[in-house]
């Protein structure tokens, strides 16, 4: 009974640390970045917006930053009450806040804001040459001649590969779709930073290699419980106990590491594989209509260096299982 | 072996419903939002966000330090109304018994003045401090050590032990199940303690797991589900490994 009641527990406490080293990383991945502005409405010529800090893609709304209390301190993204705001539509487009607010107003974020989200406040930067994925399902129409500053590379039913003179980064998709909308129709329009997804795939083997970690202290410590039983010395059940403990190390290494693009992150949780399938999925149907294979090769190298890392692991493994069984066989004819 | 009538096997399997019907509730709770099943709750609480596992290790820190040191000092304190004449002895384990009875709201004005006048108030060791010199330990210890024989402690001092010799190599290992049994209890205490962070502590990031998730819940209630879970892992552990001493602990105790 004590030994099942510590082998089980030691599980719960392997994937307990497993997860207090994982969980900083998932909530740095997860945080909003963000660009703000402090606006009050009781000055005449500093309480009113542009309406795209309005339009969220699906949704629409007024957020700010607001100091959490309790589990949620930190910044975090607030929604602003309807009733302290105009949406003007009429005569031009834009919000004006109502005398007597003062808000730090999110002007754009790299994904939707919900309330709630964590969020960190950044300064944009320039950056030159960058290259726009644009996901046009149902086509694309144009409507307006484009800014100067895009110029369309590949074009094809599903989507183009557009080359930008100057971006801002971090990517804030939704600000740049708006501004497309008034040059194209095209429903269902969606826009990725080609950096940034080339970035997410180079990244892809170093999160095979955090799973390999994983794998191979779940199978030491299957190792381990093995060696709970009487008949071999302790000495070894604390070596191979201590070597289970050892591969969280590594993995603290690698979390802090890994740095995934915040444009690319799912609204809610981190491991919603659903999200990056379709994402991608989006992007690749983008990239083949315009007939650009560089990301699609990409990605199958990182990913036959991911399985050629996690392979590496699983025979790892097998060899160590084998060469346990067998050292436990001598030593028990032995004994 | 006598059969057991069914009314006492319905009575039996009733209770053990009550028990654990509450531990399955939390569990599957966890498990649905707004009507669906989903495991986005306890996706927040052990890969989401941190602060609910730092705050985890920390108080199961804070509770193993409490159990540990209490434990110390219950063997030497228990060591020494047990094995030694001194004066005052029966008036100090008369006081240690009436301590030992006073409800806990008794003591928890007296030490916070204590504690302002050492500022000591808003840190871990006024928490610890006045759990490292609970009684409970103390009283369990000396009942098992009085169980030792004397003639047994003479022997060894005739062979060149002195009194700590005494407590390591004699009293502690035949009392091993009054020590484990002292441990738990001081650790559940500890692990448990929600009026001795409330009174002592100001600030909201210094709370134990308990006390949080009881002063400030989270904004969904299924997450709290999920925090219960993770709360009762230490005690459940403790329990199912040291079920049996903590039994024979406990009956040591009783029987003077």
């Amino acid at each position: 009974m004590k030994r099942k009641v510590l082998c089980t527990f030691s599980l719960l406490a392997y994937l307990l640390l497993f997860c207090t080293i994982f969980s900083p990383m998932a909530q740095r991945e997860m945080t909003v970045l963000a660009t703000v502005k402090q606006l009050d409405g009781s000055v005449y010529h500093n309480n009113t917006l542009s309406i795209y800090t309005y339009c969220w893609g699906q949704r629409e709304g007024l957020f700010h930053i607001v100091e959490g209390t309790g589990w949620n301190s930190g910044s975090r993204i607030a929604e602003i009450d309807p009733l302290y705001y105009t949406v003007q539509r009429n005569y031009g487009e834009y919000i004006s806040l109502h005398p007597g607010t003062k808000y730090t107003i999110v002007l754009s974020a790299t994904k939707a804001p919900q309330t709630g989200d964590p969020v960190q406040i950044v300064e944009t930067t320039q950056s030159p040459g960058e290259k726009l994925i644009l996901y046009t399902p149902n086509g694309a129409t144009a409507t307006q001649p484009l800014q100067n500053n895009f110029t369309i590379l590949q074009q094809g039913e599903k989507g183009m590969l557009m080359d930008s003179i100057r971006l801002e980064m971090p990517f804030f998709e939704h600000q740049i779709q708006q501004s497309l909308a008034k040059r194209f129709d095209a429903e269902g329009m969606r826009l990725y930073s080609y950096t940034e997804v080339e970035s997410f795939l180079r990244q892809l083997p170093m999160v095979a290699l955090l799973t390999g970690l994983l794998l191979v202290g779940l199978l030491l410590w299957a190792g381990t419980c093995g060696l709970t039983k009487k008949q071999y010395p302790p000495a070894l059940l604390w070596i191979n106990f201590s070597l289970t403990g050892l591969t969280l190390l590594p993995i603290l290494l690698l979390s802090k590491t890994i740095d995934l693009p915040a444009s690319l992150m799912p609204q809610n949780s981190f491991l919603d594989i659903g999200h990056y399938v379709g994402e991608f999925r989006n992007i690749f149907a983008a990239m083949d209509s315009a007939g650009d294979e560089s990301l699609f090769l990409l990605c199958r190298q990182m990913l036959l260096t991911a399985t050629a890392i996690i392979l590496a692991f699983a025979v790892f493994c097998g060899l160590l299982l084998f060469l346990e069984n067998k050292w436990r066989k001598r030593y028990a004819a032995k004994i | 072996m006598s059969k057991r009538s069914p009314f006492v096997v319905f009575i039996s399997a009733f209770l053990c419903a009550v028990c654990i019907v509450p531990f399955v509730y939390v569990l599957v709770s966890g498990m649905i939002r707004s009507g669906h099943w989903t495991l986005q709750s306890y996706y927040e609480v052990f890969l989401g966000k941190t602060e609910f596992l730092l705050r985890f290790w920390k108080s199961l820190g804070l509770s193993m330090a409490i159990a540990a040191v209490q434990v110390v000092i219950s063997a030497f304190a228990g060591y020494g109304f047990a094995k030694f004449r001194f004066p005052g002895k029966n008036v100090l384990f008369f006081l240690l018994m009436i301590l030992m009875i006073l409800p806990l709201q008794v003591t928890l004005m007296p030490n916070y003045l204590l504690f302002q006048n050492m500022h000591l108030l808003g840190t871990q060791l006024s928490l610890a401090l006045p759990a490292f010199f609970a009684p409970l330990g103390t009283f369990i210890m000396t009942q098992s050590f009085q169980a030792t024989a004397d003639s047994v402690i003479e022997a060894a001092q005739l062979d060149g032990c002195n009194s700590v010799s005494v407590l390591l190599r004699v009293l502690l290992p035949n009392s091993s199940n009054a020590l484990i049994c002292t441990a738990l209890l001081s650790f559940a205490d500890a692990w448990n303690m929600v009026e001795q962070p409330l009174t002592f502590l100001k600030d909201f990031q210094d709370y134990p797991l308990s006390v949080a998730l009881a002063s400030v819940s989270p904004a969904e209630p299924t997450v709290l589900m999920a925090c219960c879970v993770l709360v009762a892992l230490p005690p459940l552990f403790l329990f199912l490994f040291f079920n049996r001493e903590l039994g024979s602990g406990i009956a040591a105790g009783g029987e003077k």
